[in-house]
């Protein structure tokens, strides 16, 4: 079977896309700085605002259900302007992929890793990624499932090990918030955590027809949007409950509240676990993002193959990495700063813009 | 990259096509003429210097006037057939030739329909087929001036007979293997499923072996799809010889280039029956115990037939202790080399004590230690496959006490590493069916777990498990329970749940028939 042929199905999208959520999780301290003990309070948020989102794309996808984002910029932006707005996604997709690339690296040179080059860490990564994107979309989807399975016994393991040294009166005082910071920290989950969302549209196209139901696309959104909501929920009350204020001043919360869980000196320092499962779910991320700018570029180009693009663009990825941030600093003040003005553009900008000229053109016609 | 190695097989592909129509023997199909004398000097022609081909000549009828001659291949033949069913008949009992010679009948008919008690005998014209049921064990018999001979089917031989197979030994459970013969494997199939719609198709694969392969199937189970996959590929073997069926295995796979076996294999017919009740495709080659199941799934190398005949709670445990270990004969080393170089912290402190007061003196790295240790394993591993049963006992006391014991005492190895070795050598020994792939698989991790850590052996988990979700079985997902996961499968994976909870047959398998048993079918007391 050919690559670009390849179905799939909702369950699989759904297990993909709760995958490609749990991916943001390494940056959970980007809100954290914003949000302090009232992080769950900043996900509700995030979670709404996402599900605003959301209406918007399961309307574009309602209304091309076999278009990908770059064949539906064509159709409502014609065809000079349409190419501009998908060569702009793709440069999206494709530094986001980076972006990653870099956050994942990052992580592992400062934690676990300090002495191995940052270089052969994003190679290492990079070239099972590419080995995926080669084998399709259809594999990365697949593959979803068995490492969300990991991820949620991985939980499931620490809430139980760390029980007994959670402080739940970290959680207090509650609601000591203000408005600004609750909008700015929920701004940042909507749009680092769900509204990255916006690259599925590049693979509703690829849904099986038995997939294709009547409201399908709705169960897929809400249904990952909620659960993946749910996850984030249970990682930040165990970050929370585990160390408290110590939490907001950590690069990685998660990873560090783990490091505390001792169990009668048998099962310590286990945090290793926790890294293999960030890994993963990064892998995810990577994966999506470099599938959606290959098959993007395929689309544009109108080439019939996309197997040759994967490994000069791997290439160029590894390298954009590196140079991308100075310093890991600079890549949290970019998720706190920027990124949540910018990623709103083509999380929602565009998408409003596609569905306003579709209703537009939709009215023309009928008269 | 890839495309490009793809483009170069291709054209390997083509060059080879090309050669083979150039070598092609031309072979005249040659008639058989009404001069008997003829007739068989072409046959001793073809037949050359051969001592074992038999030629008996004699003459049927009152006034000897049929000359009949039989070939047959001393040794292949049964003999007492051939005295008794063709020779007596034809020269003594020739009560029916007296009177009937005269009256011009089709004496070649009336010799097949009234005289010759054998059972399966057919008409042939072309010597070429002749000459061809003659290797096979049959015998031919030419008559004067007909066209075509007989072929009557008297193929024996010297057999092995139905033994315990040496690899899947089972506490509980039929005994019985297959044997070289693909007859009576056939019929050890056919005992098991009494059923007509179970099909047997022949084929024959081999240009100079003309190995007999029978395609085995249970119709109205079986997607059909499956069934038409697998004569095309077995069709498109244009091979010399067919040895075992390994050689049919490695020409019809769909992962040439991978490191795991995408085709299972059974020497006992209970499994091979049970995998075609499932909905496979059973191929039994002539010539070996070994017969192929198709498609394979990743998991079903971990199942054993006893799984299905004891009772579940124990057999699932089993299978979990299974999948274990073959984490663990794939892991252990490389994961052991990684904690000792990298994250020492993940080790309980005492332990770590412990540890590395062992390792205090020993002078290479975790990674090397480990490398040669692996490696010293399959050596040892491999003599004592090869070898002679008395010398084995040598080789585990070198195993054991000079490698094992020595090289900790001299503190050239440390002796926590012997004891993951050991650990994972044992562990090794469970997955038969995976455990070449994962022999290499564990030098390789052993090599990315001292460069890179836990993150190497993450990705190279990652990498391992992608390559396994993107491979097929004849169009069957590989790994089919786990990813794409399919819930209602996993009944018969990792676990094995009670019979009465497994109605319906796997769905990754796609059977047209699903159901397995009745839906409730929970034993209940009166």
């Amino acid at each position: 079977m050919d690559i670009e042929d390849q179905k799939i199905s909702g369950v699989q999208l759904t297990q993909l896309m709760i995958c490609f959520i749990c991916g943001s999780n390494i940056l959970l301290t980007v809100s954290m700085t914003v949000a302090k003990q009232d992080i769950w309070l900043a996900i509700l948020g995030g979670v709404v605002e996402s599900l605003v989102f959301a209406i918007i794309y399961i309307f574009i996808t309602k209304k091309y259900p076999n278009k990908t984002l770059i064949e539906i910029n064509d159709l409502v932006f014609g065809s000079f302007l349409g190419k501009l707005v998908s060569t702009l996604y793709i440069i999206f997709f494709f530094l986001q992929g980076s972006a990653y690339l870099r956050i994942i690296t990052n992580f592992f040179k400062s934690q676990i890793m300090p002495e191995t080059p940052m270089f052969v860490l994003a190679l290492a990564l990079l070239i099972v990624c590419a080995y995926a994107v080669n084998k399709g979309f259809e594999v990365i989807s697949r593959l979803s499932m068995l490492f969300l399975i990991f991820l949620m016994l991985e939980v499931a393991f620490v809430f139980v090990t760390g029980y007994s040294d959670m402080k739940f009166k970290n959680f207090l005082p509650i609601f000591d918030i203000t408005m600004t910071d609750f909008i700015k920290s929920a701004n940042i989950i909507g749009t680092t955590h769900f509204g990255e969302f916006v690259v599925f549209l590049m693979f509703f196209a690829l849904l099986n027809n038995t997939s294709k139901g009547k409201n399908s696309n709705i169960k897929i959104y809400i249904i990952s949007i909620l659960s993946g909501g749910a996850i984030l929920i249970v990682i930040s009350v165990i970050t929370i409950a585990l160390i408290g204020n110590l939490a907001p001043i950590d690069n990685y919360p998660y990873f560090q509240a783990i490091r505390i869980i001792n169990v009668r000196d048998i099962l310590t320092r286990f945090e290793i676990i926790t890294s293999i499962n960030i890994l993963a779910m990064v892998f995810f991320k990577i994966c999506v993002y470099f599938y959606a700018t290959v098959s993007g570029i395929r689309k544009i180009l109108k080439l019939s193959s996309q197997s040759f693009l994967v490994l000069p663009i791997g290439i160029i990825m590894i390298n954009t990495s590196l140079m991308l941030f100075k310093n890991p600093f600079e890549v949290t003040q970019f998720a706190t700063e920027i990124f949540p003005l910018y990623g709103l553009v083509f999380e929602v900008l565009f998408p409003v813009l596609i569905l306003v000229i579709t209703q537009m053109k939709k009215l023309f016609v009928n008269r | 990259m890839f495309k490009f190695v793809k483009n170069k097989i291709n054209a390997i592909k083509l060059f080879s096509k090309n050669n083979e129509d150039s070598n092609k023997e031309i072979k005249v199909d040659i008639k058989l003429t009404t001069n008997i004398d003829k007739n068989i000097s072409i046959i001793k022609e073809i037949m050359g210097l051969n001592k074992d081909f038999i030629i008996r000549e004699f003459f049927l009828g009152e006034r000897k006037s049929i000359r009949i001659a039989l070939f047959y291949i001393d040794g292949m033949v049964e003999k007492t057939t051939i005295n008794q069913s063709i020779l007596k008949p034809l020269m003594y009992d020739v009560w029916m030739i007296k009177s009937d010679i005269n009256q011009n009948l089709n004496t070649i008919e009336t010799i097949k329909k009234t005289i010759v008690s054998v059972g399966d005998i057919e008409l042939e014209s072309s010597i070429n087929l002749l000459i061809e049921s003659c290797l096979t064990g049959n015998t031919v018999m030419l008559v004067d001036k007909y066209t075509e001979g007989l072929v009557i089917s008297t193929a024996a031989w010297v057999a092995r007979a139905i033994e315990e197979p040496k690899t899947e030994v089972v506490v509980r459970g039929p005994r019985e293997g297959f044997t070289e013969n693909i007859t009576s494997n056939t019929v050890l199939i056919r005992r098991k499923i009494c059923d007509p719609n179970l099909i047997f198709e022949a084929m024959k694969i081999g240009v100079r072996t003309k190995t007999k392969v029978a395609i085995a199937y249970i119709n109205g189970i079986v997607d059909k799809k499956i069934v038409d996959e697998v004569k095309l590929r077995l069709g498109r073997i244009k091979i010399d010889a067919v040895l075992e069926s390994g050689y049919i295995e490695q020409l019809i796979e769909d992962a040439p280039f991978s490191l795991f076996t995408t085709v299972g294999n059974s020497e006992k017919p209970d499994v091979v029956a049970a995998k075609m009740l499932e909905g496979r495709v059973a191929i039994i080659t002539d010539g070996t115990p070994i017969v192929l199941t198709v498609p394979m799934l990743f998991g079903e190398s971990f199942h054993s037939s006893e799984d299905y005949y004891s009772r579940p709670y124990y057999m699932s445990f089993v299978r979990i202790i299974r999948y274990l270990s073959l984490i663990i004969s794939i892991f252990a080393p490389s994961v052991f080399v990684a904690l000792t170089t990298f994250h020492q912290e993940v080790i309980p402190t005492p332990l770590f004590f412990t540890m590395a007061v062992a390792r205090e003196g020993t002078p290479f790295p975790a990674m090397l230690e480990a490398f040669v240790m692996i490696v010293t394993f399959e050596i040892l591993r491999e003599a004592g496959v090869r070898l002679p049963r008395p010398v084995g006992q040598a080789i585990s006391i070198v195993g054991a006490l000079v490698i094992g014991e020595a090289t900790v005492q001299a503190g050239i190895v440390s002796s926590p590493m012997v004891i993951v070795v050991a650990l994972t050598a044992i562990a090794s020994f469970i997955s038969v069916v995976h455990g070449d792939s994962a022999s290499i698989l564990r030098l390789i991790f052993i090599i990315i777990g001292g460069i890179l850590g836990a993150y190497g052996i993450t990705i190279g988990l990652i990498f391992v498990l992608v390559h396994l979700t993107s491979l097929r079985s004849f169009g069957i997902p590989y790994f089919a329970p786990f990813a794409p996961f399919v819930a209602s499968d996993l009944k018969d994976s990792i676990i094995r749940a009670p019979l009465w909870l497994m109605n319906r047959r796997p769905y990754s398998l796609r059977p047209e028939n699903s159901q397995r048993e009745k839906a409730n079918s929970l034993p209940q007391k009166q």
